[in-house]
């Protein structure tokens, strides 16, 4: 398979085309160069370096002898109360390209059938973080168990899913389970223009690509770009050709005008104005941490440093409702599974508890919630190559000031479609449905068509 | 055929104009030097040019996926790409296969019957198409029985690549799929694509208001419907001309489309011939790809692959099925960081203007004979705020770039 490093690097890259890119590929670490006063783009960290892996991993699944639930079920913490100000509550979609095992993540760990079905693939039972007796969290997501504020959402796809990453990227994005090309702006797009607004800048930005499809919105300003550390190119210079350069771009974007000139100019006022913003933040934290203060590390991976940024957007920026990282991880694991999954769990877990640290040294714990989406599931039982195939229903996460439990049906391992795979309970417009009205009071109905009724009990 | 021209526009914006539309200059020099043509000589010498015969990359050797996508950027980079090079891409974008799904020895050989038919006969391209190993992959077409028909191709084929919405029915692509269905590639045997009566159509079938029973059959039935010269002419006239035709003009185009029998380069001649191209200038974004290879000509040099990845106009990996879409994204804010950046990252390596009007040469440089009145005065009030003429040059360079113009096509 000598292809299949720079068949991975380019799903990282572009992914299903459409850019999934977003896939991010490595931390571009952006910084000017005191000799040249360039800004260098060339060192790129490999998310797929070696990492601790906890506990996971490589042992041997061992079965439970039953599928009795377990006697007493987890208390995880309970998340802080969420704030009652609807318009400063703010949403972190992480993406985890590539197709996440949901039964990697949360662990039916107490049905035998599990077992069965997974000979090579299946996490040890004895080493999963239980929650309720049947499922369990991934042995690397203690600090997430530790801190709570979990919500599991389960079964969550199409009910006319599709195998390939292109098209089911696609129709995540667009908010658009069945595929039906029904919107002409991108899910996240179509609830900026919902909840924007009239000062924002931006109602949305997504950290891993320019020109972002879920991005796309029929009017709200939304950004995507390509690294949170761009401001420099548009603000912030006094002097010399950098000086000029950014009094020029203001210039052109101040004359104003319509038709494709005017829209031109006024999208160089919004990149400047965001890039303003952005260096203002790195400004200020850096002072902060000069006055003592002390900052949140953060681990190195695409995660990281998209959540790190997300924060301090949050911080810097009212208007900015919503931030899109994704994890510039693969989670599509054909072959060996068990290792790979388990250190994008570590990364994740890592990268969300100081992400979780960081927004309660800000104050902004009561206001942030993450959800988690991926384009499928993985197939049930595992292939030769002690991997997984591309699979429908997977399982979602809720993280932040949300009710713990489980919430939606699991679906019944035996009960496969055509493709010998999980049948979806929840269709992910429902899933994303839920967040926007429950969370952001954002009206369903402006959004996707329908009725969806979201499902209850997840926030408040 | 002659036409009548923009009277008072000076030939060098219409040349310009030319040279942004239907190849990925202009370059620096290239307008002047085609100057005493005329518009009309230009469009006459455009439609004139010879197709490039690039050296197919050597796949196998190493990374397939970059080795492909980096071969094709130089030919599309050199100064020789003219109209053939630009329809090719036109088809890339409208014919989508992509590496996300398609290996990379497939999606040469799909560029192969693209590059072999960008200004050449459309029901053939079609043919060929409909056939070729990576569309089989990308729409399903492998895995499509008559017994069980993948709809996948039919829809496409029916929705976007030849009649548009409103224009077939359901049953039109259900039948479809059945008749389209039992092709198969080898992959012990070179990619070479073969049909299987076993899992191809049994009897024919009602498509389109005929009787069908073989992918070729569909293809005919596709070509002579009413609605595909229209289809396709419209489409092209969206992207030479930057906007959809009237009525009138459309009919217009359709005939000349179907009278040809198809043939794709009368039609586009026919769209490069008339007033109206010349006539609407700047009214729609460059694309990415378009902006990417006009940057890094005016600053000679050439540019990494990752920023093309940034703007998400990458080669061999359309987003969908659809191609790329619309001409906001080329714009978006999004899009102006990253255009900065790659203004901005080469200004330390710059030549230095030789004459005492740098913004007059910079402009010319960068192929813009039509700004307005705002970006004229902005550059000048930046020239005449930095110390020197190596400033000044760098400046302009990066600004020339940057400038709402030098965004459109």
């Amino acid at each position: 398979m000598s292809n299949d490093f720079s068949r991975r690097d380019f799903l990282r890259w572009t992914s299903a085309g459409a850019g999934a890119a977003a896939v991010g590929g490595g931390v571009w670490i952006v910084g000017r160069n005191a000799e040249s006063g360039r800004v260098d783009r060339t060192t790129r960290l490999d998310d797929a370096a070696p990492r601790s892996t906890d506990a996971a991993g490589s042992s041997e699944p061992a079965p439970r002898a039953t599928d009795e639930l377990g006697p007493t079920p987890t208390e995880l913490p309970a998340a802080p109360v969420p704030t009652g100000d609807p318009g400063a509550r703010r949403l972190v979609i992480i993406e985890m390209e590539g197709g996440n095992d949901g039964l990697s993540m949360v662990v039916p760990y107490g049905l035998g059938r599990y077992y069965d079905l997974r000979s090579r693939t299946a996490v040890n039972a004895d080493d999963v973080l239980d929650l309720d007796g049947t499922f369990g969290l991934h042995p690397n997501l203690s600090r997430l168990r530790d801190r709570g504020g979990v919500a599991v959402v389960q079964g969550v796809g199409s009910a006319t899913p599709d195998l390939s990453h292109f098209e089911m990227m696609d129709r995540w994005w667009n908010g658009d389970p069945d595929g039906s090309r029904a919107y002409s702006a991108g899910v996240v797009g179509r609830l900026a223009d919902v909840i924007a607004a009239p000062e924002a800048a931006a109602v949305a930005v997504s950290l891993g690509r320019a020109n972002h499809p879920t991005l796309a919105s029929l009017s709200a300003p939304t950004l995507a770009m390509g690294s949170p550390g761009g401001g420099g190119y548009l603000a912030g210079a006094d002097e010399g050709v950098w000086g000029a350069y950014q009094r020029a771009i203001r210039a052109f974007a101040g004359a104003g005008g319509d038709g494709w000139l005017g829209r031109i100019r006024g999208a160089q006022a919004q990149a400047a104005s965001f890039a303003g913003k952005l260096l203002e933040l790195e400004t200020t934290e850096h002072e902060a941490s000069e006055g003592g203060a002390e900052l949140i590390e953060y681990p190195y991976s695409t995660l990281a440093e998209g959540l790190r940024a997300a924060a301090q957007l949050f911080t810097a920026d009212p208007f900015v409702r919503v931030v899109h990282v994704p994890m510039g991880a693969n989670f599509d694991t054909h072959d060996d599974h068990l290792d790979p999954y388990a250190q994008m769990m570590a990364i994740f877990d890592e990268a969300v508890e100081a992400f979780r640290r960081d927004l309660e040294r800000r104050g902004l714990a009561d206001s942030v919630v993450i959800m988690t989406t991926s384009e499928f599931g993985r197939r049930i039982a595992d292939n030769g190559s002690n991997g997984l195939d591309h699979g429908t229903a997977s399982t979602a996460l809720l993280i932040g000031p949300v009710n713990n439990g489980i919430f939606g049906e699991f679906p019944d391992l035996d009960t496969r479609d055509d493709t010998d795979n999980l049948m979806a309970t929840t269709s992910f417009d429902r899933y994303y449905a839920s967040v926007f009205s429950g969370w952001l009071g954002a009206d369903p109905a402006a959004i996707f068509n329908g009725t969806i009724e979201p499902i209850p009990g997840l926030f408040g | 055929m002659s036409a009548s021209y923009a009277v008072g526009m000076a030939d060098e914006a219409l040349i310009a104009h030319i040279l942004r539309r239907t190849t990925f200059g202009p370059r620096p020099g290239q307008v002047e030097a085609l100057a005493s043509l005329g518009a009309a000589g230009v469009i006459e010498q455009v439609i004139a040019g010879s197709p490039l015969a690039p050296e197919e990359p050597q796949l196998g050797t190493g990374d397939d996926y970059t080795v492909l996508r980096q071969w094709w950027l130089r030919v599309l980079g050199s100064l020789e790409a003219g109209l053939h090079e630009k329809m090719l891409w036109f088809w890339h974008g409208h014919l989508t296969s992509s590496l996300d799904k398609c290996q990379p020895a497939l999606m040469l050989i799909q560029h192969r019957v693209l590059r072999a038919h960008a200004l050449g006969n459309f029901r053939q391209l079609l043919q060929e198409i409909t056939t070729d190993g990576a569309m089989l992959e990308w729409l399903d077409g492998t895995d499509s029985h008559a017994d069980a028909p993948n709809e996948n191709y039919a829809r496409e084929l029916l929705e976007l690549f030849a009649l548009g919405v409103g224009n077939y029915t359901e049953t039109d692509v259900r039948n479809g799929a059945i008749a389209l269905s039992g092709w198969r590639i080898d992959y012990e045997n070179a990619l070479a694509v073969w049909f299987d009566e076993e899992a191809g159509p049994r009897q024919p079938v009602e498509f389109l208001g005929r009787t069908v029973a073989s992918a070729a059959e569909v293809i005919d039935a596709v070509c002579e419907h009413p609605a595909c010269a229209a289809h396709i002419a419209g489409k092209l006239h969206r992207f030479f001309v930057g906007s959809e035709p009237d009525d009138g003009r459309r009919g217009e185009l359709a005939a000349v489309f179907r009278d040809s029998g198809y043939e794709i380069r009368p039609l586009v001649e026919a769209i490069l011939r008339h007033p109206s191209f010349l006539e609407t200038r700047l009214n729609r974004p460059r694309t990415g790809i378009e902006w990417h290879f006009a940057a890094q000509s005016v600053l000679d040099i050439e540019m990494e692959e990752w920023r093309l990845y940034d703007l998400g106009h990458v080669p061999f990996a359309p987003p969908n099925v659809a191609g790329w879409p619309g001409d906001d994204r080329w714009v978006s804010a999004g899009a102006i960081f990253v255009k900065a950046s790659a203004a901005l990252d080469f200004t330390g390596d710059t030549p230095t203007f030789a004459t005492d009007d740098p913004v007059a040469e910079a402009l010319a440089k960068a192929g813009l004979w039509e700004v307005s009145d705002e970006t004229r005065s902005a550059l000048g009030d930046a020239a005449a705020g930095v110390e020197g003429l190596r400033e000044t040059s760098s400046l302009l360079h990066a600004l020339v770039l940057t400038c709402p113009e030098f965004n459109l096509a």
